[in-house]
Formats: structure tokens, sequence, C-alpha cells
């Protein structure tokens, strides 16, 4: 048998296998996030979300500020462009304007109510905390999932949302959220983590 | 960084050698896919994918890499198309594509000089007018599409289709590629 016929079986054999070898994307149980624990009780502050964040960093909103409230190793691996750390405990010490948009980042969304507390009387315009936080902002912005559009409308919309995912070095990806199929395929797990080890290994960050 | 840049530039300078020892930085070789005389191009080619392929789903399945880390390029229709044909018109015209060309002019061929030439000024002036291609360049956008997620089929049936596919073409060239 010549060595190109042996190799072209052995593509069959290994071709026919895997049809029957199940998923080759990591499943199982997921490893839960290692998030900053703060305070059990949670800020009552109003929420904003990570594409309209991405817009207004984008837009270069005046007065945004970006601050994030999670651990120095947490921010190395992964920032929000143009955030700056700073710790929760000693938010009373940040010097802001009245006309500061303050929005506090931390790993899932939860802040603690002293940071509210902190910054009742710090001057700023307005004090918002980022939805669902790093998690939020690499399931919306960099690894969203795009529904299909079917009207015009639709279809500028999601192409606005995969122009701003891009913007950020994101990977868009087109599909129904939620759906097995688009579950198989995007990155984003239930480890905040992980998501960033992915995107590191992306070249993005 | 450094030590992946290095490594990426033995691999390339590999693959480079391997291309001009297989011949593919003689522009008469590769034409000659589309005269139907020698499908060297698209046996290394469709070799390249199925190695690829089930490198890639065996390693994973057996837990050596995560398919996740994977860069999945997204898909434009429309600007693609207009750019695989752009790029098609230029292989046959040139004899030569960019790799192939890297390779011929790096034996010192004039033609592939001339090819990279060519090459550099069409990404140069491509950079000059992006503002005014943008709007065409990321236009009808569909994310990332890969083929389990087109058909909505499991992964290893799509590895299966892939690789009977390419077995099939490579039975059927075989019989019909004439010599030049």
């Amino acid at each position: 048998m010549s060595a190109s016929r042996a190799l072209g079986w052995a593509a069959f054999v290994l071709g026919t296998a895997a049809a029957f070898a199940g998923s080759p994307h990591r499943g199982g149980a997921v490893p839960r996030a290692r998030v900053d624990r703060f305070e059990d009780a949670t800020a009552d502050l109003p929420a904003v979300s990570a594409t309209q964040l991405a817009e207004w960093i984008r837009s270069r909103e005046p007065g945004l500020r970006v601050i994030d409230l999670r651990s120095a190793d947490a921010f190395e691996a992964y920032r929000i462009p143009g955030a700056r750390r700073h710790d929760a405990e000693s938010l009373d010490r940040l010097a802001s304007s009245d006309r500061d948009v303050l929005v506090l980042v931390s790993a899932d969304g939860r802040i603690p109510a002293q940071a509210g507390r902190h910054l009742r009387n710090s001057g700023a315009r307005e004090i918002l905390v980022l939805r669902k936080g790093v998690r939020g902002w690499l399931e919306e912005v960099i690894n969203p999932v795009l529904g299909a559009g079917t009207t015009p409308r639709a279809r500028q919309r999601i192409e606005a949302r995969a122009e701003l995912s891009r913007y950020f070095g994101g990977q868009p990806r087109i599909g129904t959220p939620g759906s097995p199929s688009a579950g198989r395929a995007m990155p984003a797990t239930d480890d905040v983590d992980t998501d960033i080890a992915h995107l590191r290994r992306r070249g993005c960050g | 960084m450094s030590a992946s840049l290095g490594i990426a530039l033995l691999i390339g300078i590999a693959f480079g050698v391997v291309l001009e020892q297989a011949g593919l930085g003689r522009a008469r070789k590769l034409v000659g896919q589309f005269y139907g005389t020698d499908f060297c191009v698209f046996k290394v080619m469709f070799s390249a994918i199925l190695t690829t392929l089930l490198g890639s789903f065996w390693l994973a399945r057996l837990g050596l890499v995560d398919l996740a880390g994977f860069y999945v390029p997204e898909t434009f229709l429309l600007p693609q198309l207009v750019g695989g044909l752009v790029f098609g018109i230029g292989f046959v015209l040139a004899g030569l594509c960019p790799g192939t060309a890297c390779v011929a002019a790096a034996s010192g061929r004039l033609d592939g000089l001339a090819v990279m030439g060519g090459l550099l000024v069409g990404i140069g002036s491509c950079g000059l007018l992006f503002d005014r291609l943008q709007p065409f360049y990321t236009s009808t956008a569909y994310g990332t599409v890969t083929l389990p997620r087109l058909f909505d089929l499991p992964y290893g049936v799509v590895v299966l289709l892939v690789v009977a596919m390419a077995l099939l073409a490579f039975r059927v060239l075989a019989r019909f590629e004439r010599p030049a």
C-alpha cells in the first residue's frame, strides 16, 4: 500500500470515528467564578448596561470615569479600556467633580453597600454600577451572541452592536442567545477568569 | 511573547522550505490548477485542511486543547466574496498567491518579487482608502460562522463529511488529471 493511500485510510478512519466520538468542546462542571468577595449587602445604586458603557467609552463621553473595584491581580489580568482601579474600602478618598459620571465595576455587578455610602457625598454628577460587572462586559461587548435580524432595521441594529464589539477587540457571533448551537461556539463561560484567559490567548488584552 | 514569535518564525521558515521543495514557488505549477493539468495546490491545501481538522478535533476531544481558545474570523459575506474574486483573478494572472509569492521571491525569482511589490502596493492602497471602503468592508456581517452551527450538525459529523468530500475529490481528480 502506498503512503498516500495509507494516509487516506487513516483520515477516513479518524473522520468516521469523529462522527461517533461526541463533542470536542469542553463541557462538564465549570468552576464557579472566583469573584471578589465584598460584603453581602449590595449598594443601592442605578445600573448601566455594558453596551451603554461601551458606547460612552467609544464616544469619549465627557466626565466618564470607570472605577474598577476588583483586586489588583484581576485588574492586571483584564481591564475595561480607560478604567482605573480603586479599593472599595477607600472610595471616600476618591476625588470627583460635579461633571463626573462614575461607573463602578466589580467582577459580577455586586458592589458593597459601603461603596455607595462612601460615594454619596463625593459630589459626582452621577454614580452608576456596571450591570453584571466584568462578566456582563465580556458577555455583551466582547463575546456577544447577536440574534439573526430579519428586517433591515434589525440587521442595522445587529451590525451596530457587532461594530461596537469589534471596536473593543471583541468577537461577535450571530445566533440565538442561549441556543445550544450558540452556546457551543461561544467562549464565554461561567468563569470570568476562564473567559479572560481565552481573550488573552486570542490576543486582545 | 518573543518566544512565541521565535517559534512562529521557525514554523514560517519551515513552511516556506516545504513549499519550495514541493515546487509551489513556481507559477507554472500553480496555474496548472486552473488549466486542469496539475492539482498539486488543491491536494496540498486539502491535505492541510484535513490534518488541521482531524488534529484539532481529536486533540480537543482528548482534552489537550480547548477549541474555545481558537480564533475564528468573522464572516462579511459580500466583501469576502468580492475579495475572493479579486484574489482568484490575481492568482491566475500572477500565477502566485501571497504565500507562494514570498517563497518565489525568497528563491530569487523575478515574478515572485514583482508579485510581492504588487501585494505591498495593494495593501498600502487599501489602507489609504480604508475610510471610503469601510462601509462596504463591514457590510453583510454574519459574525463567526462555522459549519456545525450553519448546518446545525454535530461537530464530529461535519468532520466526517469534510473528510469524505476531500477523499472523494482526491480520487476523482486523480482520474481526470491530465499531464501538461
